[in-house]
């Protein structure tokens, strides 16, 4: 370390190879226990679902293992689009259900099912933007994303996404975590479990959220670890302003002198170890360390300022300010730095037409406008960087909007809008391993069912843990009497018709 | 009975004409049963508010309005602290009354789970002639779930007992409601919190307990269940009756096997680290057998029969014990050979839980608030930690004066937003039922320790603290300080090794470093 303070390397080595011998070991309830957990394979027969092992040295619990099998992808950026973009209005051209328009929608959609919102018999609403065909491809789009648009030609979309929630906060949760219910582990906790992170002075798993002062619905349970061990969690950053919660030193202590204290309380910790021989006290005198260096690091790669102009103008992004332009242009940088899983989640999609703000034909134009450029631009920034070609970029919603035009409780509303929709939504993937200029699955005529290939979100949940290298089956963890797994308890399927 | 059907506007004004063919009418009966009556008891339907009944008698080519004296609800549990008004039927201009702040009318709200009725009673006979009829008008201008809440379907029944009339004429009535107004408003005025408090229902409000076909609640299959507790267990006593004191008492009774086995085993392990049982939350089949089995059986009969249940006097043996005291030196022999210590050849050594990190910090630099009891405060917090959500009115204003440093205990829980620095050290965040925290090790806790503002104020005050440390004799003026400040903060005096870099670090960087490094000692953070 260049900067002074004489921290003791060599001690702190000789302390660690101790140590090694002994990491499964000590400290109930520490580090060690849980990857015992881990090991426990003698505890049920190997098989099918024989859990991986994932043991590490708990100094260092986000060190990078090795995938099950070759990995296509090393990374994820997921970009979520809180509240449930209409996909009517996006990816999936109705043109017979633009004919109906207006007219009462047949029973059968709305008998003796379970809406969100509506109530009675509404009217079918058409698209209400116009659809052309884009690319080489010959993908399907509407107008709203001008700048997605230049890279159609990149992009699987899946048409035929469905889902058995249809209120926010559980679909949300089952998207991320693969139950409606709190509780179970995210998809970038498994990943982090799983893989670990490529740069341990950054968290590894980390969530930026756009628009407003909302968050998503489900909140902070959408990136945390549940069962997992807490390291795991997503750590939520902010674009402006501390980027990670205290990473900046108090206004009256510089590093220089923060530098001072963490000699001394290594000094001591490593008498402590000396004296007392607890492991943990090892761990902690290496996590110390870290945090002195995420300090710098995690600066460093949240700092846009630093960008050219050219840059920050391709995405739309304004340094000192927090906007989902902001946050792909952060995430692009935290690719760069080995950050293993990348959350982002813009908010203000629920266009039921309920307040002006989420009527179709006025939250929903806002909504695009504020992320069809910056998306097109990480797209192209990763591609340019050669960062795709090994990045998995996912972008979507919870569920889909309803072909009917709502009337929430059977009355007429002031703007135009279209209730939840589990039954079918899209969703499109870019990157290593997967078929580009694609649409895959079909909706019926009137944008109601699905007609051909549905996926399940854990079919989708078992794909990318497939890119990732892994079977979705093996990568699990013993609670609560079952080896709990991101896709759950009933089967799910790769849908390798995607893949490249 | 008529039936809703299609979509129906906000704030709708449902019209009923009744064909009479009564020659005098003293009561109509609203009733409003559910579609399914069976299954609603047990799945409840959509419910709805009616905030106004209107009444016209129509006949001789006229309409004259019927003045309802009173409306008698079929139950209590829908109108409290709003009675005398709907039993007034209170009159208000207009047929759609503004949107109101309580609730008041004939309502099944949120759900309908059983025929919910009113009687509306004219203030005399009503004298009928052939071919006469009757305008109902139900007002509907309240919402439930952001959804119009009108009447689904509705049977109108007729009675010409002259009881309804006397009873609506009796001075004594009005007297009632009159004294029932006032205690309501006195009932008003009184302070109280806005956390509701659980009561038994009323027993005819009760609903069945069916059981649920693979754990479905969709699914419900009858018949009636009684309440009980499982057959592996002590039965519930022949004669009391099934309810809540009755469980409650059987928890506590001498044959009872697990309840003190289960507490004991949980002070065990908040103070080894471990149970002696590890699975705190799980003594069947699916846990782990105990370490020490006729410690812990000694321990249960001791704690239930010789210490009556006192938890302090349970916890003072325990660590008065010369296990509990042993010092937490190991060797790497003795680590070799019970990693995990569930022999007890030494002392516990485990971090600090959430809470007790804080405390600790603010107790060493002497900011605590002992106060106890109250509600929950919100200590400083850095802005967007919080996320103000659409459908939550609730914000985080980070206390201030006594109110941030309160025990910790006593922070404020959400969720989706629970205060950061818990977490980071493992505290529970309630999603998930967590009999047991598993502490971490992590680079985030560091910066909370030491860049959390409460650390850094913790800190500053320890640091004055360390400055007004009296004088030991025999000790320089710098040691005695840094001595005090170890003590305050690990109950023991420092080694001269320590010593050594703490004064160090005094003399390069002054005495806030150093009151910062004694917080983040592992010793500092390990009991």
């Amino acid at each position: 370390m260049a900067e002074g303070g004489k921290f003791d390397h060599l001690g702190l080595m000789n302390i660690q190879a101790d140590t090694r011998r002994h990491f499964l070991g000590w400290g109930a309830g520490g580090l060690g226990a849980f990857f015992l957990n881990s090991t426990m394979a003698g505890a049920a027969p190997a098989g099918e679902n024989a859990p991986l092992d994932f043991t590490r040295d708990p100094a260092t619990p986000l060190s990078v293992l090795p995938p099950q099998f070759a990995a296509k992808v090393k990374r994820v950026i997921y970009l979520h689009m809180g509240g449930a973009p209409s996909q009517l209005e996006l990816f999936d051209y109705k043109p017979v259900l633009a004919r109906f328009h207006g007219h009462d929608c047949p029973e059968s959609f709305v008998k003796g099912k379970r809406l969100a919102f509506i109530q009675g018999i509404p009217k079918l609403l058409g698209p209400m933007f116009p659809f052309h065909r884009a690319g080489k491809s010959g993908t399907w789009i509407s107008d709203r994303l001008p700048h997605l648009e230049k890279s159609i030609d990149d992009l699987c979309v899946i048409k035929s996404m469905k889902t058995d929630q249809f209120n926010h906060a559980p679909a949300q949760l089952l998207v991320h975590t693969g139950d409606p219910r709190t509780g179970h582990a995210s998809l970038g906790s498994w990943v982090t479990y799983g893989l670990g992170s490529e740069n341990q002075n950054l968290p590894g798993f980390i969530v930026l959220i756009s628009n407003g002062g909302t968050t998503a619905n489900a909140g902070k349970p959408l990136w945390g670890s549940g069962f997992l061990p807490s390291v795991y969690q997503g750590v939520a950053c902010r674009s402006a302003g501390e980027p990670v919660l205290y990473l900046d030193n108090p206004k009256s202590v510089s590093r220089a002198e923060r530098r001072k204290v963490l000699d001394a309380v290594d000094e001591i910790n490593q008498q402590t170890y000396r004296t007392f021989g607890n492991p943990e006290t090892v761990t902690r005198i290496a996590q110390y360390e870290m945090a002195f260096r995420m300090q710098l690091e995690a600066s460093d790669a949240m700092d846009i300022h630093r960008e050219p102009a050219a840059v920050l103008e391709r995405y739309g992004a304004e340094p000192g300010k927090t906007s989902y332009a902001n946050n792909c242009l952060v995430a692009r940088r935290l690719a760069e730095r080995g950050v293993r899983y990348i959350q982002l989640y813009h908010w203000g999609w629920d266009s039921h037409g309920t307040p002006v703000d989420k009527g179709l034909n006025v939250g929903l134009v806002g909504r695009c406008r504020e992320t069809d450029q910056p998306t097109a631009a990480l797209l192209a920034d990763l591609k340019a960087r050669g960062l795709l070609e090994d990045t998995l970029v996912i972008w979507g919603g919870e569920f889909g909007r309803t072909p009917m035009w709502e009337n929430r409780g059977g009355q007429e509303m002031e703007f135009i809008g279209r209730d939840h929709h589990p039954n079918c939504f899209s969703l499109w993937l870019a990157g290593g391993g997967i078929k580009r200029g694609i649409s895959y699955g079909e909706t019926d005529e009137m944008g109601y069912e699905i007609a051909r290939n549905p996926v399940e979100v854990r079919d989708l949940h078992a794909t990318i843990l497939y890119l990732l290298g892994f079977d979705y089956r093996r990568l699990n963890y013993p609670y609560q009497g079952l080896d709990q797994k991101l896709t759950g308890v009933k089967p799910a399927r790769i849908v390798s018709e995607i893949l490249a | 009975m008529a039936e809703q059907t299609g979509t129906v506007p906000m704030n709708s004004v449902f019209e009923f004409t009744v064909a009479a063919d009564l020659p005098q009418l003293t009561a109509l009966r609203l009733e409003v049963p559910p579609a399914d009556p069976v299954k609603a008891r047990h799945s409840p339907e959509k419910g709805f508010v009616a905030n106004r009944i209107d009444a016209w008698l129509v006949q001789d080519g006229k309409a004259e309005k019927i003045v309802l004296r009173l409306l008698a609800p079929d139950s209590l549990a829908d109108v409290e602290g709003n009675l005398a008004r709907m039993l007034r039927n209170a009159e208000k201009p207009g047929p759609v009354m503004p949107r109101l702040v309580e609730n008041s009318g004939f309502m099944a709200d949120p759900v309908l789970f059983r025929t919910k009725w009113v009687v509306a009673v004219p203030v005399a006979p009503l004298k009928l002639q052939p071919g006469a009829s009757l305008k109902l008008q139900l007002t509907h201008s309240e919402l439930i779930n952001a959804a119009s809440s009108s009447v689904p379907r509705l049977r109108i029944s007729a009675s010409n007992d002259p009881r309804w009339t006397a009873l609506a004429q009796s001075p004594a009535l009005e007297q009632q409601l009159t004294r029932l107004e006032q205690i309501e408003r006195r009932l008003k005025e009184i302070p109280s919190v806005k956390l509701p408090v659980m009561l038994e229902q009323a027993h005819y409000e009760r609903r069945p307990t069916l059981e649920f076909e693979r754990g479905s609640f969709l699914t419900q299959i009858g018949p009636d269940l009684p309440a009980d507790t499982p057959s592996l267990f002590p039965k519930l006593p022949a004669h009391a009756p099934r309810n809540r004191l009755t469980l409650a008492r059987w928890f506590f009774a001498p044959d009872q096997p697990l309840t003190a086995r289960v507490a004991v085993n949980r002070s065990w392990e908040e103070l080894f680290g471990t149970g002696l049982v590890e699975t705190l939350e799980d003594f069947g089949s699916a846990g782990e057998l105990p370490s020490h089995p006729e410690l812990l059986d000694w321990l249960a009969l001791h704690f239930q029969n010789d210490l009556h249940w006192n938890m302090k006097a349970l916890m003072r043996e325990i660590v008065t014990s010369a296990t509990y005291r042993q010092s937490g030196r190991t060797t790497p022999a003795l680590r070799e050979k019970d990693p995990r210590n569930r022999l007890l050849a030494h002392g516990p050594q485990q971090r600090l839980t959430a809470e007790m990190v804080r405390d600790q910090a603010l107790q060493a630099g002497g900011l605590l608030n002992p106060k106890m009891g109250g509600p929950p405060v919100m200590p400083e917090q850095p802005d967007g930690v919080w996320n103000v959500e659409a459908n939550n009115p609730e914000r985080w204003t980070n206390g201030t004066g006594a109110d941030r440093y309160r025990r910790s205990v006593y922070t404020f829980i959400k969720r989706t937003a629970t205060y950061p620095s818990f977490v980071t050290f493992d505290a529970a965040d309630r999603q998930l039922s967590t009999p047991r925290r598993i502490p971490t090790n992590t680079p985030l806790q560091a910066l909370v320790t030491l860049n959390d503002p409460v650390y850094h104020q913790a800190a500053e005050a320890l640091a004055a603290r360390m400055a007004k440390a009296p004088q030991a004799p025999g000790r320089d003026a710098v040691e005695n300080k840094l001595n005090f400040g170890a003590r305050l903060v690990l109950s023991r005096d420092i080694s001269a090794a320590e010593m050594a870099p703490l004064r160090k670090l005094y003399q390069s960087a002054g005495p806030v470093a150093v009151a910062s490094a004694l917080l983040n000692l592992d010793a500092a953070l390990t009991r």
